[in-house]
């Protein structure tokens, strides 16, 4: 072995305190709502913010590599590096500005706090853990720890038959995913004899790939599960069902935490990938034809929907599918590594933030937010901060400067032209004017549209907590904008 | 440790910019001193700087880089500061003469019921300015520009309510953009030839394309001519902010602001941006002949016939604004002929007393019940001795009256321009030198001497001198306006030594790359200075005869003679009709041919895509059929579609 035990173990616990915090506090949670009397359980989501405040601050004190430096804990198991970290820090951030957000929706569909919130918090210790996965049964254990979570939460609304039904089908196909993942880890492990990357990219280096068909289609069927978790075409079906039928908050979890946790897992896989150099062509093709079909799916499907929260769906489909423009292109050119990983780091960010705007305006909108778009008409003269911050989060999802969407794409797609994949990136670009379709169309019912005749609905209501998190989440639409150099907060 | 300072230096407007943004309802008269406070506390660090640079003691340029702003392909901009001695000396009088202007605000706006607003805007605008002074690349510099150009929108539109106010601020704007979009095609143009827009890079990519030092040079790349479109492009840019011919008609419109943002932006500051523009690239224009004599005629013109529309102007704002727009050609003829320094010493003289000038005017304007129209006015002096007394000291300063420091700065442009052969230009400038002379103590005959002709009783007896905290920065400013113009004498405390450096580099292009050499007589320019004494005193006396002596009889009689020249200047050479009739007809007819072609031909395109779209959308939409056995079936479609692609393509 080539750590020595003990400190190698050591180093590892303080290396993943955040992990462990978030695990103890989803524990500390579920006690406390035994003890505390039940007109005290609002409490328990200042519990859950002290906690996520805790791991991201013990996030910052592990800190990060930094540059291209790279850190493994449990014998290879996880990495830590400046992707992970950013990651990492999205992904805390995201859930600290969800618990802001939830309360009251929680309690206009009394939805139990305490299992929501422990649920929440173990959920996002499985996001942390699964960005930086880097073995390939530590890879399937935190994706199904965090599938099995999100199903629960997605179906916690158990009197509203939609969330069953939803629950239902999340569960179903995500089983069906996890298999093809599994089916997948095993070719990989059987043409390899290896689980950790290190020790396969080890094996590829030494040219001891005897089938490398086996390995091929092992890594293929893994990109099937890797496809459903980031809800790529044609493994999105249930994307638009599971939206609707979520919990908002849960929605937004699904749309933002449990991607960027999945990109981050399946870029430490492509990397390791890229490292084949005699590949067979057809991994990168496959790739390639699942981004495509995305980005187009994703956009069109969208035009037409009525709902908000599936319009949603869709557009994170395409969103997905940029995201995932420069793993392909670092297929095909593993020189571009940096250019990519930071090309897809600040995407995570980005599209977090933005999607997390959103989705926690719909949220404050509660019924209407899930609602028709057409329920939004008038929004901009009944309550004008949300109605503003809507609109911001659509134009920055459209990618007009100088918010973070458009630094976002351009990045992305500036790595798909570096690296010659030129066509990729006129598609994107074109799906991405398509966009501006249905994300204008939001606008336009907010300001220019006015509800029907009598079926003025009620002005919702923002108390202060709700307004600071909405607005600082707008902020970082340009502080991260304009900060564009310290993303990487270590490096 | 300075870096911190440095960065200070904008933040702290910024700070007055967010406090009285965001608390103005809370803070109210607080917030405008706090801006005062963050102003002079800026205008400490500046002048501090500006002390180290004359003494020699900062080592400069110092650069402060505060952040990778974007790096995306070979374009890489960091968000840095560059202080070298012409940032020092910028930094010094614009923080200066703004937190002057900031106090007199306080007294000027008190009881506006936008009062925090117009200070939240003033911070604003410092910020911006200070930023564009400081950047250290061109993008930076860019959104300085950009910034003070929508500071200067806002602000002239402040009086929201007033008729014609809105729509000043419009037009400032349009033809701001226009001159930014040739600052922009400028910046791509500077990019695709030298992949680089850090302007201490760049400056150095000119010196050596200019002194031949290597072969190839970058910016030749296109062949000769790219340097001479790209430097005029960025004096399109100039054009526009700093009012020059073709896009100076905005700037007397922009009159409709309050006084103070008249004095700070529309004089002082933000129209000297384009000056500063081309003295901070110097050695780029020194690259292109051409485009300096085309700065330079193009600058004599517009101080020639903007000082010839001063003359006969009867709003006391209208005067100053097209006197602004001539001391602005001065600038501009400065560089034009290569005197870059004393282009912009001009533009430092002229910042104390053009903002005396306009504060006075304020003054007056304050205390005659918002009277601008000078022959409604009159007889002042007595009423309103500090603003009657300062007024006159700027209009001497302006006239060039010897040993005030105008003299110095407009002085030593008229002579650089005769001494580099340039005479026809050095004629129109004396001419222009005596028409400010008439046009500023006109302007001070009527408003300051004779009769009072205010028609209101009420007002007339309620005329009154302005608070301190008005007649305080009138009585500095003043100061200023009279001694600025020792800073420039020799062995006294030369700016010229001081920002030697700065332009070293485009004095060693134009000497290596000409053929005749400038004329150097000290007699010579003794007499030309006796000729423009002479001039200035000239000009002050003929004032004196028609608008105090004679007035309005002579004038009239005036008037009457010239005929078609004096019809010229009452109706501003009809330069705005001009635009009206043949800009605006030739867009009217643009925009309908526009109409057609984008209702038939681009919208039949989007149609059809749009038509396209929709049934792509219902098709996805008719998967989506809700049945969990569907969804598995796509799925495992797209299982075989990545099996079959990985096992079988090439």
């Amino acid at each position: 072995m080539a750590e020595q035990l003990i400190p190698h173990v050591i180093e590892s616990l303080i290396g993943t305190g955040p992990l462990l915090i978030m695990i103890f506090g989803a524990m500390a949670v579920l006690v406390a709502d035994v003890l505390l009397p039940r007109d005290r359980r609002p409490l328990l989501s200042v519990i859950s913010l002290v906690v996520v405040a805790l791991a991201f601050w013990d996030l910052h004190m592990v800190g990060s590599p930094g540059g291209s430096g790279s850190e493994s804990y449990y014998f290879g198991a996880l990495r830590a590096n400046s992707l992970v970290f950013l990651a990492q820090n999205v992904i805390l951030g995201g859930a600290f500005f969800l618990i802001l957000i939830a309360p009251r929706y929680l309690d206009g569909k009394r939805i139990p706090l305490g299992e929501f919130y422990a649920l929440l918090l173990i959920a996002v210790t499985a996001m942390l853990a699964l960005a930086a996965s880097t073995e390939l049964l530590t890879l399937f254990l935190n994706i199904e720890l965090l599938s099995i979570t999100l199903y629960v939460l997605v179906g916690i609304e158990n009197r509203n038959s939609h969330a069953t039904e939803a629950a239902f089908k999340y569960f179903l196909l995500g089983s069906v995913a996890a298999a093809f993942l599994l089916f997948g880890i095993a070719f990989v492990f059987g043409a390899t004899g290896q689980t950790r990357y290190d020790r396969i990219a080890e094996v590829i280096a030494a040219g001891g790939i005897v089938q490398p068909a086996f390995l091929a289609i092992g890594l293929g069927l893994m990109l099937v599960g890797f496809g459903f978790k980031l809800s790529l075409a044609p493994f999105h079906m249930y994307a638009p069902d599971v939206y609707e039928g979520a919990p908002t908050p849960i929605a937004a979890a699904v749309a933002t935490g449990s991607k960027v946790a999945a990109l981050g897992a399946l870029f430490h896989l492509i990397e390791l990938a890229s490292g084949w150099s005699d590949a067979p062509a057809g991994l990168w093709a496959a790739l390639y034809a699942i981004t495509l079909i995305s980005m187009i799916v994703g956009n069109v499907g969208a035009i037409i929907q009525p709902n908000f929260l599936r319009m949603m769906a869709y557009s994170s489909i395409s969103h997905s599918a940029y995201a995932v423009v420069p793993m392909v292109v670092l297929l095909r050119r593993p020189d571009l590594l940096i250019d990519a990983r930071d090309a897809v780091g600040y995407y995570m960010l980005a599209y977090t933030i933005m999607t997390l705007l959103a989705f926690g305006v719909a949220t404050i909108l509660g019924r209407q937010g899930e609602g028709r778009i057409a329920s939004y008409a008038g929004l901009g003269r009944r309550a004008p901060l949300l109605a503003a911050l809507m609109a911001l989060a659509m134009l920055s999802l459209l990618g007009i400067p100088p918010a973070v969407g458009f630094f976002g794409k351009l990045r992305l797609f500036a790595v798909a032209v570096e690296g010659g994949h030129y066509w990729l990136a006129v598609i994107g670009v074109l799906s991405s004017v398509a966009s501006a379709y249905y994300y204008l169309r939001v606008i336009v019912t907010m300001y220019m549209q006015e509800p029907a005749e009598g079926a003025e609905p009620a002005i919702p209501t923002l108390d202060r907590v709700n307004a600071v998190a909405l607005s600082v989440c707008s902020a970082c639409l340009f502080v991260f904008a304009i900060f564009q150099g310290v993303y990487l907060f270590g490096s | 440790m300075i870096g911190f300072w440095i960065v200070l230096i904008p933040l702290l407007p910024l700070i007055a910019f967010v406090a009285n943004g965001l608390f103005g309802r809370q803070l109210k008269r607080a917030g405008g001193w706090l801006a005062v406070g963050c102003m002079g506390g800026s205008a400490l660090i500046g002048t501090v700087l500006f002390l180290g640079a004359v003494t020699n003691i900062l080592t400069l340029p110092i650069e402060v880089r505060l952040w990778e702003w974007m790096v995306v392909g070979d374009l890489s901009v960091s968000f840095s500061f560059y202080v070298d001695q012409l940032t020092c000396f910028m930094l010094f009088y614009v923080t200066f003469v703004s937190s002057l202007v900031f106090l007199y605000s306080m007294g000027y706006m008190e009881g506006d019921p936008g009062f925090n607003r117009f200070f939240a805007y003033l911070g604003l605008f410092d910020f911006s300015m200070l930023i564009l002074v400081l950047g250290e690349s061109l993008p930076v510099v860019f959104v300085g520009w950009e910034g003070v150009g929508l500071c200067s929108y806002l602000l002239i539109g402040y009086y929201m309510s007033l008729p014609g106010a809105p729509d000043a601020g419009k037009k400032a704007f349009i033809m701001n953009r226009i001159g930014d979009f040739g600052f922009l095609v400028a910046m791509f143009m500077l990019f695709a030839a030298v992949g680089t827009l850090s302007i201490p890079e760049v400056v150095e990519h000119a010196r050596v394309t200019g002194l031949d030092e290597e072969g190839a040079s970058p910016l030749l790349k296109y062949g000769g001519a790219y340097v001479t479109i790209l430097t005029l492009m960025f004096f399109l840019g100039c054009t526009g902010k700093s009012a020059q011919i073709p896009l100076f008609t905005w700037l007397p419109d922009a009159m409709a602001g309050p006084t103070p943002v008249s004095a700070l932006i529309h004089a002082a500051t933000m129209v000297t941006a384009g000056v500063y523009l081309v003295v901070r690239l110097a050695a780029l224009f020194a690259l292109a002949p051409t485009t300096m004599l085309v700065i330079a005629v193009i600058a004599a013109l517009t101080a020639f016939i903007a000082g010839s529309i001063a003359l006969t102007q009867r709003d006391i704002k209208k005067v100053l604004a097209y006197s602004t727009v001539s001391q602005l050609g001065f600038m501009f003829l400065a560089c034009g002929v290569g005197a870059f320094v004393a282009g912009i010493f001009h533009v430092f003289t002229h910042s104390f007393f053009k903002a005396c000038l306009f504060l006075g005017a304020g003054s007056v304007i304050h205390a005659a019940h918002h009277e601008q129209n000078m022959f409604k006015l009159g007889g002042l002096r007595k009423a309103m001795p500090v603003t009657a007394i300062t007024f006159f000291i700027a209009c001497l300063a302006i006239a060039g009256f010897p040993l005030l420091s105008g003299f110095f700065s407009k002085d030593e442009i008229l002579w650089k321009t005769f001494s580099n052969g340039h005479f026809v230009l050095w004629t129109i400038g004396i001419g222009t030198a005596l028409m400010t002379a008439v046009y500023s103590f006109r302007v001070y005959f009527l408003t300051f001497c004779g009769e009072c002709r205010i028609e209101d009783k009420h007002a007339r007896e309620h005329v009154h001198e302005s608070p301190w905290t008005m007649t305080g920065p009138l009585l500095i400013l003043a100061i200023g306006a009279a001694i600025a113009g020792i800073m420039n004498l020799p062995k006294v405390g030369s700016i010229t030594q001081m920002l030697d450096p700065v332009v070293a580099s485009a004095h060693e292009i134009i000497k290596h790359n000409s053929e005749h050499h400038a004329i150097h007589n000290g007699w010579l320019e003794i007499g030309l200075m006796l000729i423009s004494t002479l001039i200035a005193v000239w000009g002050i006396f003929l004032a004196r005869r028609l608008f105090l002596k004679h007035w309005p009889e002579a004038p009239t009689e005036l008037g009457r003679k010239l005929g078609l020249a004096y019809k010229l200047s009452y109706n501003r050479w009809w330069w705005d009709d001009i635009y009206r009739v043949f800009v605006g007809g030739l867009f009217g007819l643009v925009a309908k041919l526009s109409t057609l072609f984008d209702r038939w031909v681009i919208d039949g395109i989007l149609h059809t895509i749009a038509g396209v779209s929709r049934l792509g959308s219902f098709i996805v939409r008719a998967t989506q059929n809700g049945q969990v056995q569907a969804y598995a079936l796509m799925f495992l479609l797209g299982v075989n579609l990545v099996v079959w692609l990985v096992l079988w393509y090439g």
